[in-house]
C-alpha cells in the first residue's frame, strides 16, 4: 500500500508530465500556421491568375471578332466566344498546374468562362487541400455593357457631325475604364475597323450597381459622301470596347443613321 | 488525516514557485508592454499581407505587367515601401516560369536586407492586359541588417 507521500510525488510527476506533452505539442503548432500562410497565398495566386486568365482569354476573343468584322464573314461573336472559351480553359489548366506544383498543394473544382461580346462571365467555385486543410475559395468576374437606347445619336450640324454614345457598365470600378470606339468602314468588298476614339473616361453618373459613360466622335466627312454615292449604305455602324485595369473586355456593336442617301 | 509536515512543504514550495512564475510574467507584462517579437514566419505573414494588398488594389499586375511587358521594377519597389513597416529589408524578385523553368527577370534588395534572418512569401501570377505569361513574385522580409 502507497503511503500519502508518494501519492503527492506521483500528482506532481503527473503535472509535470502534463507540461512537458504540452511543450512537445507546441511545434506542431508552427507548421499548421506555416501550412495557413501558404495556403492564404495559394489562393491569392488563384485569385489572382484567374484574373489573369479572364483577361487574356477576353482579349483573344476580341482578336477573334476584330478579324471576324474585317474578314467579312458571318458569325464573329460566336466564333469569339470558342475563343474566349478554349484559350481561359487552356490559361487556367497551366496555371492550376503551377499553383499546385509551387505550394504543394492540390486545388479542386472547375471555374466557368462565358462570353457573350457584350457580356463576360467568369467565376469559380474552387477547393484548396493542403494536409487535410481545405479551404473554400469563391471568385466571381461578370461585365455588362449596353447602349442605352435613345440617348445614342448623331449630333451636331454638317460637317461637325458627331456620334454621342451612351452606354452604361456594370461590373467595372471606375476610373479605370478604358474605352476604344470603331467605325466599320465598308470599301466595297473590303471592311475596315477604324479606331476613332481611344481613352479612358470618367461615368456620367450612376444607376444601381452600373455606371453611365458618355462619348462624342466627329464623323468624318467620307463616311457621309460614301453614304451619297452609294445611296444604300446610310447606316454607320460603330463599335464599342471597353476594358476594366485588367485588360477584361467587353464590345457592344451598333448602328446610327447618317440620313442621307 | 492531516498532513504531514514533508508533504506541506513540498505544496508550499509548489505554490511558491507558481506564483513566482506569475508575478515575475505579470510584472514583465507591465513594464515592457511594447516589447513585440517578431519570428521568421511573421515575416512571411507581413509578405504575404503586402502582397495581398497589393493585389487587391490591382497594382501587382499593373507593375509585374508593366509596359511593353517588361517589370515596371521602380513603381513595384514604391508600392511595397508604402506597405513596409520601418526598418524592414527586403527582397522583391520576379520570375518567369516557362516550361519547368524558373528564370528571374526582375530583382531588387534593399540596403539593410538580412538573408539569415529573412522568410518569404510568394503569389503566381497568370498575367495582365491580355498578356499570358506565368510570373512569380517573391517577397522576402527581415529585420534591419
Amino acid at each position: 500500500m502507497r503511503r500519502r507521500g508518494q501519492s503527492y510525488v506521483a500528482a506532481m510527476l503527473a503535472v509535470f508530465v502534463a507540461f512537458v506533452a504540452l511543450l512537445a505539442t507546441l511545434p506542431s503548432v508552427v507548421p499548421l500556421t506555416a501550412v495557413a500562410d501558404k495556403v492564404d497565398t495559394a489562393l491569392l495566386s488563384v485569385n489572382e491568375t484567374l484574373k489573369g486568365c479572364c483577361a487574356h482569354a477576353s482579349s483573344e476573343a476580341w482578336k477573334v471578332f476584330y478579324s471576324g468584322k474585317i474578314g467579312g464573314g458571318g458569325g464573329a461573336t460566336a466564333s469569339a466566344a470558342d475563343r474566349f472559351l478554349a484559350r481561359a480553359r487552356a490559361c487556367w489548366s497551366t496555371c492550376r498546374d503551377l499553383i499546385q506544383g509551387y505550394y504543394g498543394l492540390l486545388v479542386g473544382g472547375e471555374p466557368s468562362f462565358e462570353h457573350g461580346g457584350s457580356t463576360l462571365t467568369c467565376k469559380a467555385e474552387l477547393s484548396v487541400s493542403k494536409r487535410g486543410t481545405v479551404s473554400k475559395l469563391k471568385w466571381v468576374k461578370s461585365i455588362e455593357m449596353s447602349i442605352v437606347n435613345g440617348e445614342t445619336a448623331i449630333k451636331g450640324v454638317f460637317p461637325n457631325k458627331c456620334l454621342e454614345i451612351n452606354f452604361t457598365l456594370k461590373g467595372v470600378k471606375p476610373p479605370y475604364v478604358l474605352v476604344e470606339v470603331y467605325f466599320l468602314d465598308v470599301r466595297g468588298s473590303e471592311v475596315y475597323l477604324r479606331n476613332v476614339w481611344k481613352g479612358y473616361l470618367l461615368p456620367v453618373s450612376a444607376e444601381g450597381d452600373a455606371f453611365k459613360y458618355s462619348v462624342r466622335v466627329l464623323i468624318e466627312l467620307k463616311y457621309f459622301a460614301r453614304c451619297d454615292a452609294n445611296k444604300q449604305a446610310c447606316t454607320l455602324q460603330y463599335i464599342v470596347k471597353a476594358s476594366d485595369d485588367t485588360g477584361a473586355c467587353v464590345w457592344v456593336e451598333g448602328g446610327v443613321d447618317l440620313g442621307g442617301g | 488525516m492531516g498532513l504531514r509536515r514533508g508533504q506541506l512543504r513540498v505544496i508550499e514550495t509548489a505554490v511558491a514557485g507558481v506564483l513566482a512564475v506569475l508575478v515575475l510574467a505579470t510584472a514583465s507584462r507591465l513594464a515592457y508592454p511594447r516589447t513585440v517579437y517578431v519570428g521568421y514566419s511573421d515575416y512571411a505573414s507581413e509578405a504575404a499581407a503586402i502582397l495581398k494588398a497589393l493585389a487587391d488594389r490591382n497594382v501587382l499586375c499593373r507593375t509585374v505587367y508593366g509596359p511593353g511587358g517588361s517589370v515596371a521594377g521602380d513603381a513595384l519597389r514604391t508600392a511595397v515601401e508604402g506597405f513596409l513597416p520601418p526598418g524592414r529589408g527586403y527582397r522583391l524578385s520576379v520570375s518567369r516560369l516557362d516550361a519547368g523553368r524558373v528564370v528571374e527577370i526582375y530583382a531588387f534588395e534593399s540596403g539593410n536586407f538580412a538573408l539569415e534572418k529573412a522568410s518569404s512569401s510568394y503569389v503566381i501570377l497568370s498575367g495582365c492586359n491580355g498578356v499570358f505569361e506565368p510570373r512569380m513574385v517573391v517577397l522576402s522580409v527581415s529585420g534591419g541588417g
